[in-house]
């Protein structure tokens, strides 16, 4: 191509990534903000993160796209998917500053960060080139490094080390994937038809291991089995608001990633290798470690690091499905576990702070006194073990009836064994699920808790407990976005 | 119509118990005014209808489900036994003092839940109303309960939510194979007007298959909706949450648990289960009636061997729904019918045998039959309330327990004769009255007659006061109404067993 007109296909592309210019202009705003001492105030710099995201999705709902359009010659796509995760993480970056109102500790680096972390997945999850993905969700894992240690502890190094490591090692293995993926079609845009026709042309065993490596790079993003172990010590370590956030952003990027790049391998079903039988593995073996280690765990967050670990696989199954209707399952339940997992993490900041509460025993009576503040929790927990009247429950019927209905259409045994031990696993995190508010409800308080200036429900926790009954009551609100969802090539 | 108003109470309220009085005062006045307008030969009462959501899935078509809500003879009477109940519950729990705010709420919602699970006409709405019943009774349970409380409502919760699950994988098979007549070949339905018609079944589905036998999917289908409403009913061998839940919580839940909750069992098997699947139904017929058999005769043993009143009043309870197993699986109109009287009349008898248990735990705190006898001496209007309610159970003739046991006894004899299942199960069941008589004339025996004696001593037993009168007279009137006058009831039921009837009828021609 000339350069003068790739030059100006360039110039066109940068009309349609608009949210993503507002979110830069606002890091470089919050970052010269925090350069003047006087502007470098917590609030300050809160309200300018605020603002920023606001606008950001406030854009993408506008600019919704209705057809899907490559830009950059191919380096991402625009499209209804992409952005209907792009609303997502926007409002889980918005949630997430929100809630860190006494962040004292250098504010300025942690909504740098935060912005940082939701400008990365953006990109993630309209990439289409080898080489976004790897970039965007580093940018994404490397703002996560560091919040992960943002409690300046000795444990949340340590949990922040790990996560390190590990993801280091990953992405070099997924590169390398990569690498063999492109030796062997001569592409990096994994969405063109070259790359397909040369992917059906290519040893299979070199496609395998290619594939394998790249998957495995995103299951860890997705804290997925078997590249979970990160998970639990970091979420341990971590700030409640930044796990919040962590189990929520990186995750459904690295799921939005890894939809367009199992489609890409899967090729229409045309492919040698089963991909689906690959991602289903990973579903089945994330639902049951999940779901068994937490019924162990003794430690709220850890206990929320299995289950987000146990989530992941529901939302496995989805994209094992590999066909148009389990995208739409996969976005409901991804919308409803993060408002579920943020109201149970919000909650669970605001006990930390107002009772100290250290492990799952400490919480013990204290739904007596703080009946508001528990309450939600408890909705946001039924929500993700998947009982009415929460959207969790929706959420699994429309995962469920999914999986049925592409075994049906299928006929592989495959998607039944995820419908019954999905379902089986549901009636066992019922168990650890339910610990939480059996304590706060069931148990006395050794004293009468002191501190009753925190641990009221303001109206952001109000506002997410309401959103889990309404999509519940309601779902129809967002399935109309989701039914504007058409995920196609 | 009010019936909105009457599935969906106030939820949130200030002033707890005068609003609940008021939401069960008004809940009967709108049931009066519903039985006022209700024709026994029309199917369908106070239909209403709303979209609740509907989600598009590409060429699956639409996931969609509908507010659909209305009676008819099976659920009119429930829902009337749910209305007296649940007003008499709230009366029975005026004196609650721990933790009021929470307590109110949790009954109202549970109110609203039972109700909408009897009204529900789409399968979706009931799984939501059967679900949603599970989280104020495990915290009633839980928090108002007995000494051992705790462990009594997580195995409540744990057994009903496994139960639900399985309802749950039966409900997305048949949801898969029926379609939405206004919308073909563009939506399934889970409205149980459609599901209940074979002329929407789609071809090619899970459940459209001539074979109902085991490992058929009509056959899993129906297996596992039989053993999810096992569970509820409660079923031997799968009612060991029952007892430990009703000795736990206190009289008010014990009274709705049993009264209500475990109708909704039965409840869900005539109102889909079996007309959805009659083919299926009948093949495991005599299985059923085995399962309905055991629960009879092994509820009545263990009645026999309690000796806390409670626990013998909960076997009694499995052992009396195991008679509506029986008549459910004998597939005649007696039987049939005979199950749904039974349901409702041992609805009443049972709430009042734990309230009457209530009402001796509320003076004494003791409920060992061993440290009482010659009640009769010291509290005659209390004695004759029990003899009353402990005769009823028994079925003894005028009380409304004995018409719902012989018209299954009927119904279990005819079954036998035309060969669907043994006769040796209906002669079984039969011993199941005489151990019913057995249990209740020795606790009568040995709590009421012979010399006075309370371990607690007899300063407490003071005599029943006006509330404890508004609460059992409503109970025994009604118990002694149907049985003088079963045509009272039988009624609504019949219509409701001939148009249940038609859809074993057509599989026989």
């Amino acid at each position: 191509m000339e350069i003068g007109t790739s030059l100006h296909a360039n110039l066109d592309s940068l009309a349609h990534v608009g949210a993503e210019g507002i979110l830069l202009g606002g890091f470089v705003v919050v970052l010269v903000a925090g350069l003047i001492r006087s502007f470098a105030t917590v609030g300050m710099l809160r309200a300018l993160t605020l603002t920023t995201l606001v606008a950001a999705a406030g854009w993408t709902a506008w600019d919704w796209p209705t057809d899907s359009m490559p830009l950059f010659a191919g380096l991402i796509q625009r499209d209804a998917f992409g952005s209907f995760f792009k609303i997502v993480f926007c409002v889980a970056g918005g949630l997430t500053t929100l809630v860190s109102a006494n962040q004292q500790k250098n504010p300025h680096e942690y909504f740098l960060l935060l912005l940082a972390a939701v400008f990365g997945s953006q990109w993630a999850v309209m990439s289409t080139h080898w080489l976004i993905v790897v970039l965007a969700l580093e940018m994404v894992a490397l703002a996560g490094y560091a919040l992960a240690g943002f409690a300046f502890t000795k444990s949340g190094a340590e949990g922040s080390l790990k996560y390190f490591i590990m993801g280091s090692a990953l992405t070099a293995v997924m590169i390398y994937g990569m690498s063999l993926l492109y030796g062997a079609t001569g592409s990096l845009n994994f969405s063109e038809a070259a790359f397909t026709q040369a992917l059906l042309r290519a040893p299979t065993a070199l496609v395998l291991v290619g594939g394998l490596f790249v998957v495995g790079g995103l299951l860890l993003k997705i804290a997925s089995v078997p590249f979970h172990f990160w998970a639990p010590d970091t979420y341990e370590a971590a700030p409640t608001p930044v796990v919040a956030f962590f189990s929520v952003v990186p995750k459904l990027a690295g799921l939005a990633v890894l939809v367009r790049v199992s489609w890409a391998l899967y090729a229409g079903g045309q492919h040698a290798v089963p991909w689906q039988f690959i991602i289903g593995l990973a579903a089945l073996a994330s639902m049951v470690v999940g779901n068994l280690g937490a019924l162990a765990q003794r430690m709220p967050k850890r206990l929320l690091a299995y289950s987000s670990i146990a989530q992941s696989g529901f939302m496995l199954a989805a994209v094992a499905c590999l066909n148009p209707e389990s995208v739409d399952a996969l976005l409901f339940y991804a919308v409803v576990f993060a408002v579920a997992n943020f109201a149970v993490f919000i909650a669970l900041d605001r006990f930390e702070k107002s009772d100290g509460c250290v492990d799952i025993a400490s919480f013990a009576g204290l739904g007596r006194h703080r009946v508001g503040l528990a309450l939600i929790m408890t909705v946001g927990l039924l929500s993700l073990t998947g009982l009415p009247p929460t959207g969790g429950f929706t959420a699994k019927l429309f995962l469920f009836t999914t999986l049925w209905g592409t075994f049906d259409g299928t006929g592989q045994p495959l998607y039944q064994l995820l419908f019954f031990v999905g379902l089986a696993n549901t009636v066992v995190s019922l168990f650890f699920y339910l610990r939480l508010p059996y304590l706060l409800f069931f148990r006395t308080a050794p004293q009468q808790p002191a501190g009753a200036t925190h641990g009221r429900v303001d109206w952001v926790l109000a506002v997410v407990g309401v959103a889990l009954i309404a999509l519940f009551l309601k779902p129809d609100a967002l399935t109309g976005w989701i039914n504007r969802v058409t995920f196609a090539w | 119509m009010g019936l909105l108003l009457l599935v969906v109470p106030v939820r949130f309220q200030s002033v707890f118990r005068m609003a609940a009085l008021v939401v069960g005062v008004a809940q009967l006045i709108l049931f009066a005014l519903l039985l006022a307008s209700f024709d026994a030969s029309q199917p369908w009462h106070g239909l209403e209808q709303a979209a609740w959501f509907s989600i598009d899935l590409g060429t699956w078509g639409k996931l969609q489900a509908s507010y659909l809500v209305a009676v008819d003879g099976l659920s009119v009477g429930l829902v009337g036994l749910s209305v007296l109940v649940l007003l008499l519950a709230v009366v029975s729990s005026w004196h609650v003092q721990e933790n009021i705010k929470g307590y109110w709420s949790l009954l109202l919602i549970l109110n609203g839940s039972i109700i909408g699970s009897f009204c529900a006409l789409d399968l979706l709405l009931f799984y939501v109303f059967f679900e949603f019943m599970l989280i104020p009774m495990y915290f009633l349970i839980g928090i108002w309960g007995g000494p051992r409380r705790e462990y009594a409502s997580i195995k409540f919760f744990l057994y009903t939510l496994a139960g639900s699950i399985f309802i749950l994988m039966g409900i997305i098979l048949v949801y898969l194979s029926y379609q939405d007549p206004t919308q073909p070949a563009v939506a399934h339905t889970f409205n149980i007007l459609h599901i209940t018609n074979p002329l929407q079944l789609l071809i090619d589905s899970p459940l459209y298959t001539a074979d109902a036998t085991l490992g058929s999917y009509r056959g899993w289908t129906f297996l596992l909706f039989f053993l999810g409403f096992a569970i509820k009913l409660p079923a031997v061998p799968l009612h060991t949450w029952l007892p430990d839940a009703h000795v736990e919580a206190p009289t008010a839940i014990s009274v709705i648990l049993a009264a209500l909750l475990l109708k909704i069992g039965g409840y869900g098997l005539l109102r889909f289960v079996y007309p959805v699947l009659p083919d299926a139904a009948q093949h495991f017929s005599p299985w059923v009636a085995g399962v309905g058999l055991l629960s009879i005769i092994y509820g009545a043993m263990n009645a026999l061997a309690s000796k806390d009143l409670k626990r013998l009043v909960a076997y009694s309870s499995v052992s009396h729904m195991g008679f509506v197993l029986l008549g459910l699986a004998s597939g005649t109109s007696e039987g049939v019918g005979g199950a749904v009287y039974q349901m409702i009349s041992h609805g009443l008898i049972s709430a009042m045998l734990f309230l009457l248990v209530g009402v001796l735990y509320d003076r004494t705190h003791d409920r060992q039959i061993s440290h009482y006898s010659g009640l009769a001496e010291r509290m005659k209007p209390f004695t004759a309330f029990v003899l009353i309610a402990f005769f009823a159970s028994m079925g003894i003739p005028g009380f409304s327990g004995f018409i719902g046991e012989v018209m299954i006894f009927l119904g279990a004899f005819r079954a036998a004769e035309l060969g669907i299942f043994g006769l040796w199960i209906a002669i079984t069941a039969t011993t199941g009255l005489l151990l019913g008589a057995a249990y209740y004339l020795w606790t009568i025996q040995r709590m009421f007659f012979g010399p006075f004696h309370s371990r607690a001593g007899e300063h407490n037993l003071v005599p029943l006061t006006t509330r404890e009168y508004v609460m059992l007279l409503p109970l025994a009137v009604a118990t002694i109404l149907l049985g003088v006058f079963p045509q009272l009831l039988l009624h609504y039921i019949n219509p409701f067993v001939q148009a249940f009837l038609v859809s074993f009828s057509s599989l026989t021609d």
